[in-house]
């Protein structure tokens, strides 16, 4: 079905691949709503498409720094880093139907400093799509090898993205900023504008690209300030996920205009409003809140499956819970 | 017209070239193949038997049941059901995609190294890193394979190795294309090794 839907629309790929003889081959990909299973083959399978890929809708999205920054990099280091970084990806002129070339239609605002450093997105209540510094301890998994994670939410029913939180694990990597590019850094450090331009990328529904140039490439090394500057290839994604026209392709594989949604007017408040401080502080709670899971630990080579079990009982309580608490968009 | 469809599509993959990604999100940095052993409890091929998706803590999580297939080392026995938690998933009316989790797939077996997580679950010890998905190469030998999900990687800082010493080997070095048995069987002389009392 999916390969029908891209045989009618490629006779006009085809005709404009053709009449720009020198279009290069882009590699960028977008996220999407369903998770990349582990075996899925990229190099011959082409970028993953199951799911609507993930967009912001409306024309004008904002964030914010958490106020205390970092003991390695301070607030206004990492504020102007940030904006930098969203600069490039909203700055981006795209190639136009002959009128030259235009800028992408979505513009990033930093809405000020907030207090809140929780991921957290509260669906009934007022948010705030924090950037925010794990100085003391990483939260989750893996704190050894994680340099940044973002987390975004978003409808899984087409793609809008609704929130997008970034963490940034200071506790365990140095992290440095130079004040340009031609100032080396320490092999041994990464660069904060790299790396942020890379998860902005992210925040703003990109994946990752085969591009060995491209920002957006799944591998750059400690030391490097490649990263910071956008490629052909991060540009043709951009592009391809906000267009000048304002318009927001939710579905690629439909035929224009059928796949294509417009955007909404510049409101860079996030959903529900905005807040600097955490949903459990404003008494605004319903997009989560479960408490943690209790049942029978499996530690110790003890059977997996009395624990199992045990786990099982505790989600079934806490989705029925969960169910109760969310409210549906 | 089916024909003319057929012949532009083709033109038109031609042109462009078949995209060639991983349509996945995070920055980390590359884990090392003792690093992956030792901060696992065990290691094991399963298959994922079903999920489910909970807010917890502000987040969504999802619970995956697993079916131990070939325990390849530490506390798993074969048959044994486990659950495994990852990041992310979709609740309702809201999903969350969170960079760099593995992505447990019903019915897809994948050799996951495995870490004790919240009472009652596990979880994938460095992330997608600690998952490898089993493919058939053209001779159709069963092989492991990076996860799709593990996102950006970014080798490890020369502070990692002390000087005069040769780095540690990255995992993903080590099992990255080889086939399921010789990587089995080098993890479980190595976790003897790293895991002696």
């Amino acid at each position: 079905m999916r390969l029908e839907r891209l045989a009618r629309w490629s006779p006009a790929v085809a005709l404009s691949a053709g009449l720009s003889w020198t279009a290069p081959a882009w590699a960028f990909c977008r996220t999407t709503t369903v998770g990349v299973p582990a075996d899925y083959q990229p190099s011959d399978q082409g970028c993953w498409t199951n799911g609507h890929p993930l967009y912001w809708k409306n024309a004008c999205v904002g964030y914010s720094l958490q106020r205390i920054a970092s003991k390695q990099i301070s607030y206004d280091d990492a504020s102007n880093s940030i904006a930098e970084a969203f600069t490039r990806w909203t700055s981006t002129p795209c190639p136009t139907d002959g009128t030259g070339f235009s800028r992408v239609s979505i513009d990033v605002r930093d809405l000020g400093p907030v207090d809140c450093g929780l991921v957290e997105y509260d669906s009934s209540g007022p948010n705030q799509h924090v950037i925010v510094f794990r100085d003391d301890q990483w939260p989750h998994n893996d704190s050894a090898n994680t340099l940044a994670l973002t987390t975004v939410t978003f409808n899984p029913d087409s793609g809008e993205i609704y929130d997008a939180d970034m963490e940034i694990n200071s506790a365990d990597q140095k992290l440095t900023v130079v004040a340009n590019a031609s100032q080396p850094i320490q092999p041994s450090q990464y660069d904060f504008l790299s790396i942020v331009t890379h998860e902005t990328g992210h925040f703003l529904g990109m994946a990752h690209s085969a591009d060995t140039r491209a920002t957006m490439f799944a591998h750059y090394s400690p030391g490097s300030t490649a990263m910071r500057l956008l490629t052909s290839d991060d540009v043709a994604g951009i592009c391809q996920i906000y267009p000048p026209d304002g318009t927001r392709i939710a579905d690629p594989a439909l035929a224009p205009p059928d796949g294509k949604v417009p955007e909404d007017a510049c409101d860079p408040t996030p959903r529900h409003g905005f807040t600097t401080q955490c949903s459990s502080n404003t008494g605004s709670k319903s997009g989560g809140g479960c408490a943690v899971v209790t049942g029978s630990p499996s530690r110790g080579g003890a059977p997996l499956l009395v624990g199992a079990a045990t786990t099982f009982a505790a989600i079934r309580r806490r989705r029925r819970r969960a169910r109760r608490l969310t409210v549906a968009h | 017209m089916r024909r003319l469809a057929a012949w532009s599509l083709a033109l038109a993959l031609c042109t462009f070239g078949l995209p060639s990604t991983r349509a996945s999100a995070s920055v980390s940095i590359a884990v090392g193949y003792d690093a992956l052993l030792r901060s696992s409890s065990r290691a094991a091929i399963v298959t994922p038997l079903d999920a489910r998706s909970v807010w917890e803590n502000d987040r969504i999580y999802t619970y995956t049941r697993v079916r131990v297939d070939t325990p390849v080392a530490g506390a798993a026995s074969a048959g044994e059901i486990a659950w495994v938690r990852t990041m992310g998933g979709i609740v309702g009316k809201i999903g969350q995609v969170v960079d760099g989790e593995a992505v447990l797939t019903t019915g897809r077996p994948s050799l996951l190294f495995l870490h004790d997580g919240p009472p009652g679950a596990l979880e994938v010890t460095a992330r997608a890193q600690g998952q490898y998905a089993i493919v058939l190469d053209a001779q159709k030998v069963a092989r492991l394979s990076k996860s799709s999900a593990v996102g950006a990687l970014l080798p490890p800082p020369p502070r990692s190795a002390p000087a005069g010493t040769t780095p540690e080997a990255l995992a993903s070095d080590l099992i990255e294309g080889r086939a399921i048995a010789d990587v089995t069987r080098d993890i479980a002389a190595a976790w003897s090794r790293l895991h002696a009392p």
